[in-house]
């Protein structure tokens, strides 16, 4: 689908322009493509994160759609209640949504985002994943990467990413899928898909984040575009169990010359400024084997 | 001096101010000021916004902790901000004080509003960070050359002072850059004289009202809700350094900018083509790097 | 209307099925857990209308209930102890939200070392996170109360959640009989209106919880809350009055005073104490001793006029606290004398903790604590320091 032909039918923004958002903002492009897949009839759950802070200052918001800020651990939970709420109500057709970042997600939240996944919670969940702590400045969270500059990591950090997406699969849910702030028809159309399908959904986007990722405002789009086109991120769904590799990834995968090396994506950014030459060969292999593993999956159940 | 030295810094997230007013504090305290404190502004705002932050100097200790309202210095650090608001920076500014302010290539001075009897100094710090390449994450680092002046304006720190400060505030490779805007900027630093009617009689100390609709606690409901509006935040299009211009010839009204924009700044017309709105468009250049045929370009904003 | 003979989690469990809650959210935690599960056999059973969701956490069950109160739907969660410090960061944001949540409190003691049993101190851990705080003595009380809490944080004048707290094992896990009233009088009582300050509605899409700058109006925002608080000094008093009305029962206002008009001694306490301390009133009146009880239902709001107007007509109030802030003492004991300070005539206050960790609290202990507060005001003594009622 064209940008052209996306517009005929997507025209209307939820996420209002002349917000607090930095430039460049990833999370607020993501938003803006969930926001026109659900369409008004959504209500937003958010724990703490930028999120809170990009709608603007109390009393205006930039969210056109009903949205409830909620303290950092409680988004899925909440979310929880407003489904039951709704529910006892037999109002049907509103779609509840928690929006939270990749620490309320991975650290702090986790917990709830579990319990919320093992009773099958009809609601959508999406993780905006800009891999730190961005709204006090740039720490680390579990959703970090290896070798990543944080404020807590000042020589880059050392464990790796938590793969929230797949312990979110692990649950057992219908839906699982991963996006990126790049790709908006991507993630319109998974959001699309996800909104038909009941019970717990789990949609995965990795944002850009220009102040914290340390790269030019201008460059959020190509960034998320190097971390898919290198392979560093990959955009897949888990529909029932079942694990499918997205077009853009598998596009790389069918056509090595459309592959980049991951190098581009790391030089591209100042916060993996501390990884030398060797790290970015054995971040490559890892790539390399994690590609091939995921042709493999491809159509193949994840787990048991 | 006598008593308390305040001063108040303007500009914008990413410029440095905060880090400044830090080594402002140092330096003083360098110089002799056993009474020192560095204050920045926490808001809401990120990157690109209008900030401040604010420091004082005294020869006894600083017992004061509430915010500066009238401060005997104002330093504006980005030019951009005076646009508009030529009151909301020389609010509460002394009469006998120092205004010291970045030109940045640009004549501002016939913009400037100054209290009767205030010294006003300017300087293009603008130039002297790209001369010396002082960015980070591509903003210039204008409060560092912005206490050169500072120093020039008021005679209150020493470059001497100043270089120490920096030199236990930077990593080992930033220290000399650094030092070169300071110093650059300290003697480029020049005292300007405003026409009569650029002086004004000073200007009460007080912010005006953030939300003018509420007047009192009986105007609230119990509980505070927020409703849908554009520019939750303000006009974010002061934000810009630079704005994007679409060339109509070049555009194939592909729509690539329209999808990108993370701010959803940019509507369709009638006829299928692009078009900024330039009261929110922040100027972050996702479109001018993703228009495929090259049809936006960014032009320097001209306050 | 039939009486049956309940315990107090049954007892609340059913109070809250006659008062129609139609959310329920909850994590298992003793000596709670009879309450939820009593519920969620009226649910299945179809008796009651209502969402179960079994959380994985206290916090998140505070969590749930607040998503479902923001789409208008009386809700109630019962909990105590760990599970209530636990909830502690939801507490503010309920109350902070003005959401008429109702929830029960089994009060138990907060360890280490583990113990289950009864104590005051976690709810009373609580108590400045804006919810209004019900003590009860007794189980019809418990009942009668929960049905009074929706009454009273519904009220658009208050919007406030409410803590409705009975003590764990002495009150949830005893059996007696309990009055269950008509459904239609409870349904006329408390009718269920959506409140309309803050509603999950697509139609008229807001935001609640945007930042507020320092001069913005956070500061005005807690002031209204503690209005709120005062007016429902107010409201939980005509509510009581109007509840006796209808269901010919009355367990006190934000006090309930036992024979404390020509009292020389008044024991002070709350919970299942104060309902004990009647009888040991009783006991001295017989042997002549001029002795009062009176009951604290209301800590938050806290009854200062009425306290100081009781207080006036007496020589001695004796406090019993089941809770220890140590390094202090008793809550009850600190903000009795807090709210008697700088008014004319005001009796001599001893402070007494008793019962921690479920330590039983005895009649002969309450008989002996009047007497002993007899002897001090007829010798002239001055209390020092605290008393540790029971201390080996």
């Amino acid at each position: 689908m064209s940008a052209r032909k996306i517009f005929q039918e997507a025209s209307e923004e939820y996420v209002l322009p002349g917000n607090s958002a930095c430039q460049g903002c990833g999370s607020t492009l993501a938003l803006r493509w969930v926001l026109k897949a659900l369409g008004n009839k959504t209500v937003i759950v958010n724990p703490a994160s930028c999120g809170c802070v990009y709608v603007g200052l109390y009393p205006r918001t930039a969210l056109s759609v009903p949205y409830i800020q909620m303290a950092f651990a409680a988004g899925p939970a909440a979310a929880s209640g407003i489904v039951g709420g709704l529910d006892v109500q037999g109002k049907k057709d509103i779609t509840v949504v928690c929006w939270a970042g990749d620490g309320g997600t991975a650290d702090i939240g986790v917990s709830s985002l579990s319990g919320s996944a093992e009773r099958n919670t009809n609601y959508i969940y999406f993780c905006y994943d800009n891999e730190a702590y961005m709204n006090t400045g740039t720490q680390r969270s579990g959703s970090t990467p290896a070798g990543a500059w944080t404020t807590t990591t000042p020589l880059g950090k050392k464990e790796s990413k938590k793969d929230m997406a797949f312990i979110m699969a692990a649950h057992r849910i219908p839906y699982v899928a991963t996006s990126c702030s790049s790709y908006p028809i991507d993630l319109y159309e998974k959001t699309k898909k996800a909104k038909l399908i009941g019970g717990m959904r789990y949609i995965h986007i990795l944002v850009p984040c220009p102040p914290g990722w340390r790269f030019d405002t201008g460059l959020t789009v190509k960034i998320g575009r190097l971390a898919v086109e290198s392979g560093m991120w990959l955009l897949y769904e888990v529909k029932n169990g079942i694990f499918y590799l997205s077009p853009p990834s598998r596009r790389i995968l069918e056509s090595p010359e459309k592959r980049v090396p991951v190098k581009e994506y790391i030089k591209a950014q100042g916060r993996f400024r501390g990884i030398d030459e060797r790290e970015i060969d054995l971040l490559q292999e890892m790539i390399d084997k994690k590609l091939e593993k995921a042709a493999k999956l491809d159509g193949e159940p994840l787990f048991f | 001096m006598r008593g308390v030295f305040e001063v108040r810094w303007h500009g914008r997230g990413g410029q440095g101010l905060v880090t400044a007013s830090r080594i402002l504090a140092v330096a003083a305290f360098n110089e002799g000021f056993v009474g020192v404190q560095s204050i920045p502004w926490i808001g809401a705002e990120r990157r690109g916004a209008q900030i401040e932050a604010y420091n004082r100097i005294s020869h006894a200790p600083v017992l004061l902790h509430s915010q500066v309202y009238e401060p005997d210095a104002v330093v504006v650090v980005d030019p951009s901000i005076l646009s508009g608001n030529e009151n909301g920076v020389i609010r509460g500014l002394k009469r006998d004080g120092f205004l010291v302010i970045n030109t940045a290539r640009l004549n501002i001075t016939p913009l400037l509003r100054a209290p009767e009897g205030c010294s006003v100094y300017v300087v293009d710090a603008t130039s002297i960070c790209l001369e010396l390449d002082l960015q980070v994450a591509g903003l210039e680092v204008l409060a560092m050359p912005m206490l050169g002046a500072f120093a020039n304006a008021t005679g209150l720190v020493s470059l001497k002072s100043l270089e120490k400060a920096i030199a236990s505030s930077f990593e080992a490779g930033a220290v000399k850059k650094n030092i070169a805007a300071v110093i650059k900027a300290y003697e480029l630093t020049r005292k300007v004289h405003l026409k009569p009617e650029q002086y004004v009689p000073p200007v009460p100390p007080s912010r005006p009202a953030r939300i003018p609709e509420i007047r009192h606690w009986t105007d609230l409901p119990p509980v505070p809700v927020s409703t849908p509006s554009k520019g939750s935040i303000g006009k974010t299009g002061e934000w810009r350094t630079h704005r994007p211009v679409i060339d109509k010839e070049k555009c194939s009204k592909c729509l690539f900018c329209w999808m990108y924009c993370p701010e959803a700044a940019i509507n369709v017309d009638d006829s299928g083509f692009p078009e900024i709105d330039y009261d929110y468009c922040k100027g972050c250049e996702v479109c001018f790097n993703e228009c495929p045929r090259k049809a936006i370009s960014m032009v320097i904003e001209e306050k | 209307m039939e009486t049956l003979i309940l315990t107090g989690n049954h007892a609340v469990a059913y109070a809250v099925k006659i008062a129609r809650a139609s959310f329920i959210s909850c994590y298992p935690i003793t000596p709670q857990t009879g309450i939820v599960e009593k519920l969620s056999e009226f649910i299945l059973n179809g008796e009651l209308k209502a969402v179960f969701v079994p959380v994985e956490s206290e916090h998140s069950a505070m969590a749930a209930c607040i998503g479902a109160s923001l789409t208008g739907v009386r809700t109630f969660t019962a909990t105590c102890s760990h599970g209530l410090a636990y909830m502690h960061e939801m507490l503010h944001w309920a109350s902070a939200t003005r959401l008429p949540i109702v929830m029960a409190v089994v009060n138990r003691t907060i360890g280490p070392p583990w113990n289950i049993w009864a104590e005051h101190g976690d709810s009373i851990s609580q108590r400045d996170t804006g919810w209004i705080q019900l003590y009860t003595s007794n189980h019809q009380e418990a009942f009668d109360t929960i049905i009074q809490a929706y009454r009273i944080a519904e009220d658009p004048d208050v919007f406030l959640p409410i803590m409705v707290c009975f003590e764990g094992f002495v009150i949830s896990h005893t059996a007696q009989p309990v009055t269950i009233p008509n459904q239609e009088d409870v349904d006329a009582f408390i009718p269920h209106e959506p409140w309309r300050h803050i509603i999950v509605d697509v139609d008229n899409p807001i935001t609640h919880g945007n930042l507020q700058m320092p001069e913005d109006w956070f500061y005005e925002f807690r002031y209204l809350m503690h209005r709120a608080m005062e007016a429902a000094k107010e409201k939980i008093i005509r509510c009581s009055i109007e509840f006796e009305k209808i269901f010919g029962r009355n367990h006190g206002h934000l006090i309930e005073e036992y024979k404390c008009d020509d009292a020389d001694v008044i024991l002070l306490s709350m919970g299942s104490i104060a309902d004990q301390a009647k009888v040991a009133v009783d006991v001295l009146r017989e042997e002549g001793y001029k002795a009062g009880a009176l009951k604290l239902r209301a800590f938050r709001p806290f009854p200062e006029e009425e306290l100081r107007r009781v207080a006036k007509r007496t020589k001695c109030i004796t406090v019993i606290d089941r809770n220890l802030s140590p390094g202090k003492g008793g809550a009850l004991g600190s903000e009795l004398k807090a709210a008697l300070y700088g008014f004319k005539e005001m009796p001599m206050v001893m402070e007494c903790i008793a019962g921690l960790g479920g330590r039983d609290v005895t009649l002969e202990e309450e008989i002996s604590l009047l007497k002993q507060s007899f002897r001090m005001i007829e010798e002239g003594e001055e209390p020092s320091g605290i008393k540790w009622l029971g201390l080996k």
